[in-house]
């Protein structure tokens, strides 16, 4: 962990496994009374990040705040308004169709919800098979073995494999969407909320999975959740969006030890105690989160921010590195 | 000792559906008193949410209270004719929900979901409710109250929803509120302000509360008392410093270990094995046994033979576990 890559745009020489740059993504607002008024919905906003082989990036956040999107932006799962994405050096956006299909051998993603990624009437084996005939990987016989593989790998049994959707529980379900991903050997999987539809006892199985493929097989991770104590221990680094940005990045340990950035400081604050005795004084924020299609000038988390000064609702901070491997961005650590 | 406010005693509600008895509820009692917060914890399935429902008096078919008693303030509400249900209904125990918005009526203003929950019981007049319904905004931390009260449920965000239903829930002053995942669907920093409301009204009305949760964050946070289930029966009651400092029970032992500690970074989680029974086909003796360690370490033959009763090892402290009693 110690050795792993910076995080921002002027980061590090060695070549990341990704490397995102003022990514942006922004829907067009279709309604009517809207559309004439030329606001888009700025979902992400210049957005830049590294993440380096085998290591894991959390990113965090509130509803609304853009998680999903980068991580479906990273895959060209949904196309970016702007900025780069590079993986293992090829530029993903530029990618023609018969590129992009190889880079997505190469990285995978886990939804929240795996029943929505599988077919209800095909065996989850058959569904795990298929992304290898999709990429001709293999031949429908040797891909069903390789499936049949892949499933116990991550615990479920031949007759698991010969289920149905249906049949299955949330916690095998999510098992069936990390073998999804696992057959193709991919070297970079987005986990999008991977455990958040999971109870409690099923989610601590999944992240040890999630673990132990990692030490495996030299796995890197986007991890995306909200619950800032799972991404604290699954993660090497950790990025925090608010409204399309990253608000703050650093090492795991040094973000919740010592968080930078106002936000952060209040999300921290915000979750629950691990102990009753840990009765503490609580920074409550005020109001929610508003929408990323209000017009906006200055720092975004302004309005919210209990230590806001003058220039914060005119100007916004920029993203930049405030101790080596930190960045921020908030006038704060000026 | 004065008599509790909430007497639960032997609870069973079972759905009778094609597939057979679903025994959601098979078995609970649970004493709240006047004043005191009660966490019902557990993962999806284990009959916490079946519960409340039972004691809110809310069980519809193919679900049927089949045995035991709901006791609430010398009233009992098992088999009580509507008539003395809707007196206690509403205005002495209200319940809010995890989502909000559907359970607010979305052709109906704000101010006439409180004004209606005002009306019985009260004698007021549609002018003072209409104030009355202002003030309840305000208490609840909305801001713009006059403005607001004439708002639809789809002009709210999540937690300003729920300031809502607390608000329709604190129309009657009631002396229990249920309150059933009341901040899961919402954002953790709206989370923490709805907790800090619950807690703050609690105080000031000295009302009891049933949180029923999976949170065991928002346990610590908010709860007295904490009361575990698992396969539709409470297998664990204790206070809730208790829960975390040594708790008995080895699903509550389990579920305790499994929570990720920002201690140890990128170790294995402990687990517990395999997962929650089918509520059809529940295991013969303890529920648990299938899944237990502590039972595989021990080898005693029991578990899977007879189901365990609750005892009290410790002052305040109930476990149903073979390994205790």
């Amino acid at each position: 962990m110690g050795s792993a890559p910076a995080n921002g745009p002027a980061a590090a020489a060695e070549p990341a496994l990704l490397e995102v740059t003022d990514l942006v993504k922004h829907y067009r607002i279709r309604s009517r009374q809207l559309a004439r008024s030329g606001l888009s919905l700025r979902a992400v906003d210049g957005v830049s990040f590294r993440v380096g082989a085998g290591e894991t990036l959390g990113l965090v956040g509130e509803s609304g705040g853009g998680k999903t999107t980068v991580g479906l932006s990273v895959l060209r799962l949904v196309q970016p308004s702007g900025g780069t994405v590079s993986f293992e050096g090829r530029d993903v956006l530029a990618a023609g169709r018969v590129e992009l299909k190889a880079l997505r051998q190469r990285m995978q993603i886990v939804f929240q919800d795996p029943i929505g990624a599988l077919d209800p009437r095909k065996s989850v084996g058959d569904s795990v098979a298929e992304g290898l005939r999709i990429q001709g990987l293999a031949p429908r016989a040797e891909a069903r073995r390789r499936a049949v593989e892949v499933l116990d790998r991550v615990g479920l049994t031949p007759a698991q494999a010969r289920s149905l959707p249906h049949e299955l529980s949330g916690g095998q379900l999510q098992r069936v969407g990390i073998a999804r991903a696992l057959v193709l050997d991919p070297r970079l999987v987005v986990c999008d909320e991977p455990v958040s539809a999971l109870d409690v006892s099923i989610q601590a199985q999944i992240i040890n999975l999630l673990l132990d493929l990692q030490d495996e097989r030299g796995l890197a991770y986007l991890f995306i959740a909200h619950d800032l104590a799972l991404v604290q221990h699954i993660s090497d680094r950790v990025a925090v969006m608010y409204l399309g940005r990253i608000v703050e990045s650093a090492p795991a340990g040094e973000l919740f030890g010592s968080p930078a950035h106002p936000y952060t400081r209040a999300l921290l604050s915000a979750v629950p105690a691990d102990h009753p005795s840990a009765a503490r004084q609580r920074m409550v924020l005020r109001g929610e989160i508003p929408s990323a299609s209000a017009p906006m000038t200055g720092c975004p988390f302004a309005p919210r921010c209990p230590d806001a000064m003058a220039k914060c609702s005119d100007e916004a901070p920029q993203f930049k590195e405030i101790s080596p491997g930190r960045w921020a961005a908030c006038f704060l650590n000026d | 000792m004065t008599e509790p406010l909430l007497s639960v005693e032997g609870l069973r509600t079972h759905f009778f559906v094609e597939a057979g008895v679903v025994k959601a509820v098979d078995g609970v009692s649970l004493e709240i008193r006047r004043g005191e917060v009660v966490g019902l914890v557990g993962e999806s399935g284990c009959g916490k949410t079946v519960t409340s429902l039972s004691i809110a008096g809310l069980i519809e078919p193919p679900g049927r209270i089949v045995d035991g008693s709901v006791r609430f303030d010398g009233t009992e509400l098992v088999g009580a004719p509507e008539r003395v249900l809707n007196s206690v209904r509403g205005p002495r125990i209200a319940m809010i929900f995890q989502q909000p918005r559907a359970s607010l009526d979305p052709v109906m203003s704000v101010g006439r979901q409180i004004s209606q929950a005002l009306r019985s019981g009260t004698g007021m007049d549609r002018p003072a409710r209409r104030r009355r319904a202002v003030e309840l905004l305000n208490r609840v931390g909305i801001s713009d109250p006059d403005r607001r009260v004439r708002e639809y449920p789809h002009q709210l965000s999540g937690g300003m929803a729920q300031r809502v239903m607390i608000a329709i829930a604190l129309a009657g002053e009631p002396d229990l509120l249920i309150a059933d995942e009341p901040t899961t669907a919402l954002d953790v920093t709206v989370q923490a302000q709805i907790l800090e409301l619950l807690r703050e009204l609690q105080a000031a009305n000295d009302m009891a509360v049933i949180l029923v949760t999976h949170d065991l964050g928002v346990v610590a946070e908010i709860a007295d008392r904490a009361a575990v289930m698992y396969a539709g029966r409470i297998v664990e009651e204790c206070s809730v410093s208790e829960l975390y400092d040594a708790p008995l029970h080895p699903y509550t032992v389990g579920l305790m270990e499994s929570r990720p500690a920002a201690s140890h970074s990128k170790s294995r989680l402990r687990v517990i094995p395999g997962s929650v029974p089918v509520p059809l086909d529940l295991p013969v003796g303890c529920s648990f046994a299938p899944r237990c360690e502590a039972r595989s370490a021990t080898n005693l033959t029991v578990c899977t033979e007879q189901a365990p009763q609750s005892v009290s090892p410790r002052d305040g402290h109930r476990v149903r576990c073979w390994l205790h009693g």
